[in-house]
């Protein structure tokens, strides 16, 4: 057992605040409606699993779903989009590679807001409001800029010598691709993926605009909880800790490859 | 992604074995379809008048005058002036916490995963989900924890949302983006030299001349550049307004994105609506402008 300085534990407390309200909803999410609500704040009641799996029961597999097929759909596209351009921007960037990224960071750094009102009109005409397969098109397009910036600088640390020497032997690109630089970038690719799902599990504005009640995702969700059940704290404490879980599990799970790949390069 | 800004693309290889222009031509593509268009359009929509609900009259030119409601607008006002409020204080406020919370975390021995894990939830939780949790859990004036704390030390309580809606959302804000400084800021103090450190504390200094003057300059390259994309990425925040206080009491607490996202749902106003876009994304683009000059000297000269 080390010995913990009190700088640490100082730290791990400040965490523990931080972190505290988030605690405190998963807490209450197993307690009866009449103890989420007491006064004062209760902790030795009984507690129970029905919230969570009530929480499970309603809409919530219905939009759980949606929210799955819109992440998965939208990455996956990014990535059939975003991994050739990758791949050239790192083993064999142009004069006008720069400003190809520059543009797609620009793209991605421009506010929804900025766009949501003729894709609105476009989408209402075309019926696509409401529908996952709309919201999938924009999702793609926030996923886009950061496959070319992080999977460009994740290709670039494998050797070119190594996609020279293939090119040389007479080896196609595809080929080099598949079978070289996909396969050494796989940590990147992860890391990519992970930090994609995040964001995407989490949007909420353009979501909000554009769909209803049959493509609408899990923030659209929960931000009409606190309208319509806005009442039963515990059934939405526990609805909310279900609808984040996943993203934290991620998040927690790849931290470290999240912060190697936030800033690939630049501790270098 | 953002720091790697600082190595963007750098010595052009051989062409002769470069694969075809058209790897890069789907993607490029498809952001133009998907953005570039549509901003075209927000501008065009920007100088007319059109309102879905009335679909029998025509769209009509009307020049710069979109433009001149929403500066004169009492609550496209508020909104502009929330919208900077709403990005300067809590990016001014999260970079001090971050910075604090980072500096802890360089220094710890043992735990540092667990302790940065914990710190860095805030910022993985859902934008509709952190206001809920703050909005009933913490500041309910009758059931919220602050209200129990605050009686418990024989004050009275308050109801943030209704008597502060913008310190409640800057509150919100804060606790959600201190982390992504933390982060930022922690990646900065790895490149601080430790054999320097350690050289100036044996020279005698103490901890502040050690921060001052050996830490804190490496880092402002990190403070600047996370200030400057959290300010790209907090302007148009709407998940905290939203939820939290739907812009109110009254308007007193909507900002442009949420102001915008009204005049195009409620009232389908889409002259006005492209016009709010509009001004929204110059402000997003001034910060960038700001971000990108400061940035393109540390690509040139690699």
């Amino acid at each position: 057992m080390p010995r913990f300085s009190p700088l640490t534990m100082a730290t791990f407390a400040i965490a523990i605040l931080l972190c505290f309200p988030i605690l405190w909803t998963a807490f209450t999410g197993f307690k009866s409606e009449a103890d989420a609500i007491a006064v004062p704040p209760t902790v030795f009641v009984p507690l129970s699993f029905e919230k969570y799996l009530g929480a499970l029961e309603g809409d919530y597999a219905h939009f759980l779903a949606n929210t799955l097929i819109v992440v998965g759909g939208s990455v996956v596209i990014a990535f059939a989009l975003g991994l050739p351009a990758a791949y050239k921007l790192a083993f064999f960037p142009g004069r006008k590679s720069n400003d190809l990224l520059f543009f797609a960071l620009s793209t991605r750094f421009m506010p929804g807001v900025a766009v949501i009102v003729p894709i609105f009109v476009l989408y209402s005409r075309l019926h696509l409001i409401d529908s996952l397969f709309g919201l999938i098109i924009i999702y793609t397009a926030l996923n886009l800029p950061i496959v070319l910036w992080l999977m460009r600088s994740f290709f670039r640390e494998v050797p070119y010598e190594i996609v020279e020497s293939a090119l040389v032997e007479g080896a196609s690109h595809r080929l080099i691709f598949f079978a070289v630089v996909l396969p050494l970038s796989k940590g990147g690719l992860a890391t990519t993926t992970f930090l994609l799902l995040i964001l995407t599990w989490n949007e909420f504005f353009f979501a909000v605009n554009l769909t209803g009640q049959n493509a609408a995702t899990l923030p659209v969700y929960m931000a009409s909880f606190l309208t319509t059940e806005g009442q039963s704290w515990a059934r939405m404490s526990a609805a909310a800790v279900l609808a984040v879980l996943p993203v934290l599990m991620v998040g927690w799970v790849a931290s470290r490859a999240l912060v190697k790949g936030l800033f690939a390069g630049a501790v270098k | 992604m953002t720091i790697d800004v600082m190595t963007a693309a750098s010595a052009p290889r051989k062409g002769r074995l470069a694969p075809s222009r058209w790897a890069t031509v789907p993607a490029v593509a498809y952001l133009v379809i998907v953005t570039q268009v549509p901003l075209l359009a927000t501008l065009y929509f920007s100088v007319h008048s059109w309102n879905l609900l009335y679909p029998a009259r025509p769209m009509r030119f009307v020049g710069l005058s979109n433009f001149a409601f929403i500066v004169t607008d009492p609550t496209f006002r508020t909104a502009i002036w929330n919208s900077i409020v709403f990005t300067v204080v809590p990016a001014v406020l999260s970079t001090l916490i971050g910075l604090g919370l980072a500096l802890l975390v360089n220094r710890m021995r043992y735990g540092r995963e667990l302790a940065y894990s914990l710190l860095f939830a805030p910022f993985l939780i859902m934008e509709t989900v952190s206001p809920i949790i703050w909005k009933t859990m913490i500041l309910n004036p009758i059931y919220g924890l602050l209200n129990f704390a605050l009686t418990s030390l024989g004050l009275a309580p308050v109801d943030l949302i209704t008597t502060a809606p913008k310190a409640a959302i800057i509150i919100m804000i804060v606790w959600q983006w201190s982390p992504f400084m933390m982060l930022i800021l922690l990646a900065g103090l790895q490149t601080v030299p430790q054999d320097t450190i350690e050289a100036s504390r044996i020279d005698g200094a103490n901890a502040w001349q050690q921060f001052r003057y050996m830490v804190l300059p490496h880092l402002v390259p990190f403070l600047t550049v996370g200030m400057l994309i959290e300010a790209i990425l907090i302007l148009p925040i709407f998940g905290p307004i939203y939820v939290g206080t739907y812009g109110g009491p009254g308007n007193q607490s909507t900002n442009l994105m949420f102001s915008v996202y009204r005049v195009l749902t409620e009232q389908y106003e889409i002259g006005r609506a492209a016009a709010g876009g509009l001004i929204t994304a110059v402000m997003t683009t001034m910060v960038a402008l700001v971000l990108l000059s400061y940035v393109r000297p540390y690509m040139e000269r690699k």
